[in-house]
């Protein structure tokens, strides 16, 4: 009897000892062993997500396309194909936030930047770029329209913008302006943009390595949200904000992202709407899954909260420069980066406790 | 019940895990059939009934409850330290893209640097338990062994364990902090049945004979590079307890001169120079609080 209890006693113990053995990282495995989950399902709903941003934004890119033959018709024309280019831009803005096409095929880096010069991490208007589409926009320019649009930047989506809005400049004189070198210079943008779009299109749907292994998926996705968030913070409202070191005390609303179409501040909804959309179709399970429910709770709130500030703005951001809410926009876009790299940690530990290696 | 661990005969990350046990005693069988020496002297010096070894029983069961009571909820999670330290830098140096390492690589690059960090502030915290005088009051729980069995892995003191616990925290911490910033949600750790790959390799090469009377060795060459069971023991004894600190490397002891290798010998005298044993668990436990106890 009295052996049995000592044998009992040092059994329990032992098992009491072992609290500690959990404290280890558990790499990559850590979200998926975590109650054996499965996470496919929900990877799946991301992916389908991702594949329609893509369809839906290749379709209004197609009819954009087919706008642009009517665009000196009327001054009616005109306006449906700017706000058909505002519309594509907008979901164009949910393609680029959860771009993972580059981490899945190395060919797919660079159609981001065909599709739209501004999208490298700099949006300056003094760089020489719209300069250059000055000149080769003008009446008197006697260069062919498609020897002089070479550069893939001229016919990207930031070409477009110059070309439908200039300087902010009303649909009125900017219809004045559509000559036949314009429309067809609007032809060549449009058609370039069409077949970049194409080429993302094409690749989330014939490419299905997204759903071989999780947990290269999830971590593609969770980097690529970071980055968003971080570009959300950094170039589309800090640089311009003057919040950033780089222009640090020194605001300009040339420097948001659409300056001169006005539409930045959609382009931001965009690209949250983006995060929440794959917040509620699959990252929410993935990270209850991995035990970082807190974190992911977290994320969800910080998107709400951004999407009511965005919200809030009773005008254009490209006419609020200095107002207190492009701050809490930063200070927003920062902590949802924060929540995001919160996320990545909690989903790759195991319960961290303590380690007896006393020796 | 995550805290009560009560799967962890089958948790590789530790030292009783039942692999590393059935390799331990698959090497202390073949050394024994092949070193009568080693046999006898288990049984001269009656090993597992020694008092010491009675003492490490009794220690290890009232520790168990102490840790899970008390040190558990103080201790440090290495989770939040690796957060805070990717924010510092992201904070500080500005926030990086993932860089464009492939997973792979990443994975090798950030299990060879926690191994390696965790392995040197080991013997640096280990080298501190014994140069400290105050650490050394608690560390010399962990010394008065006289005889050694797996058990004595636990005989430390739960101020040691608190120390080696914010160790851990602070070194997979700091490790996985900057992978995290560089690499993002790339990070990933080489597993064998669970366990970093190289503590797997520790495990299975007779970690647990650390604490034991079978003199394991390497060889020369190989000694200078890894601590084998045998410099443990060394390390145990009472002349040479300021040599060979490392815990799976051995190359911090030789980078910075406390490597001690020999020949094997058959009997060690374990325990403490000229002090007085402890007589109970109780003043194991608290005679380091007390005044001139080291």
């Amino acid at each position: 009897m009295r052996n049995s209890f000592i044998a009992l006693l040092l059994f329990v113990s032992l098992l009491l000892q072992g609290c500690g053995g959990e404290n280890s990282y558990d790499g990559e495995n850590g979200l998926l062993s975590s109650g054996g989950s499965d996470v496919s399902e929900p990877l799946a709903s991301i992916y389908v997500l991702i594949q329609e941003d893509a369809n839906t934004t290749l379709l209004l890119a197609q009819e954009l396309d087919a706008l642009v033959d009517d665009a000196n018709n009327s001054l009616a024309d005109f306006e449906a194909l700017r706000e058909k280019t505002e519309e594509l831009i907008l979901s164009y803005k949910r393609v680029e936030a959860l771009y993972v096409a580059e981490k899945l095929e190395s060919a797919m880096t660079d159609i981001p930047v065909y599709v739209e010069a501004f999208s490298a991490g700099d949006i300056d208007r003094k760089t020489p770029i719209l300069n250059e589409l000055a000149s080769i926009l003008a009446p008197t320019n006697t260069t062919p329209i498609e020897s002089a649009l070479y550069k893939n930047a001229y016919k990207s989506i930031t070409g477009l913008v110059y070309l439908l809005y200039e300087d902010q400049q009303s649909s009125a004189t900017l219809f004045a302006k559509m000559d036949t070198r314009r429309v067809d210079a609007a032809k060549l943008m449009t058609q370039s943009i069409v077949t970049q779009l194409g080429i993302i299109e094409s690749f989330y749907e014939s490419d299905s390595s997204f759903l071989d292994d999780a947990s290269i998926s999830i971590t593609i996705l969770l980097n690529q949200l970071a980055i968003s968030s971080n570009r959300l913070k950094e170039w589309r409202v800090g640089d311009p904000g003057g919040l950033t070191q780089k222009y640090l005390a020194n605001p300009d609303e040339e420097r948001f992202e659409y300056w001169a179409s006005k539409s930045s501040l959609e382009a931001m909804q965009a690209i949250l709407q983006a995060h929440k959309a794959v917040l509620e179709n699959g990252l929410y399970t993935i990270a209850q899954a991995g035990g970082a429910t807190s974190e992911a709770d977290a994320i969800e709130t910080k998107i709400d909260e951004l999407l009511a500030l965005v919200g809030s703005f009773t005008s254009p951001i490209e006419e609020s420069v200095s107002d207190a809410k492009v701050t809490q926009l930063y200070n927003g876009a920062y902590q949802l980066q924060v929540s995001y790299t919160a996320l990545i940690n909690a989903l790759n530990f195991q319960q961290d406790i303590i380690e007896a290696d006393g020796d | 019940m995550e805290y009560f661990g009560l799967d962890y005969l089958a948790s590789s990350h530790q030292r009783v895990f039942w692999l590393y046990i059935v390799s331990a005693l698959a090497l202390a069988s073949l050394f024994l059939i092949f070193a009568p020496k080693t046999r006898e002297e288990y049984k001269k010096r009656k090993i597992w009934s020694h008092t010491s070894a009675l003492m490490d029983y009794k220690y290890f069961v009232v520790v168990a409850f102490i840790k899970v009571v008390f040190i558990l909820p103080l201790i440090l999670s290495s989770k939040d330290v690796a957060l805070y330290v990717t924010l510092f830098m992201q904070d500080h140096i500005g926030f990086v893209a993932p860089l464009s390492l492939s997973k792979e690589k990443v994975v090798i690059l950030y299990t060879l640097s926690l191994f390696v960090v965790g392995d040197f502030t080991r013997y640096w915290l280990h080298r501190a338990m014994h140069s400290v005088p105050l650490l050394w009051r608690f560390h010399k729980v962990h010394h008065s062994a006289e005889v050694l069995n797996p058990l004595t892995f636990y005989r430390v003191h739960p101020v040691e364990n608190v120390l080696f616990g914010l160790r851990y925290a602070l070194s997979v911490g700091f490790v996985t902090g900057v992978f995290l910033y560089y690499f993002g949600a790339k990070i990933g750790v080489i597993q064998i049945v669970g366990a970093n790959l190289f503590v797997f390799i520790f495990g299975i090469l007779g970690a647990n004979l650390r604490h034991s009377h079978i003199p394991l060795r390497y060889g020369d060459v190989l000694e200078k590079i890894f601590i084998s069971p045998y410099q443990h023991q060394l390390h145990h004894t009472k002349e040479l307890s300021t040599k060979n600190f490392g815990g799976a490397l051995a190359l911090w002891d030789w980078l910075f001169e406390t490597l001690h290798i020999e020949k094997t010998r058959t009997h060690l005298e374990y325990g403490l120079a000229q002090e007085r044993v402890y007589k109970s668990v109780l003043e194991m436990l608290y005679r380091p609080f007390c005044k001139g106890a080291s």
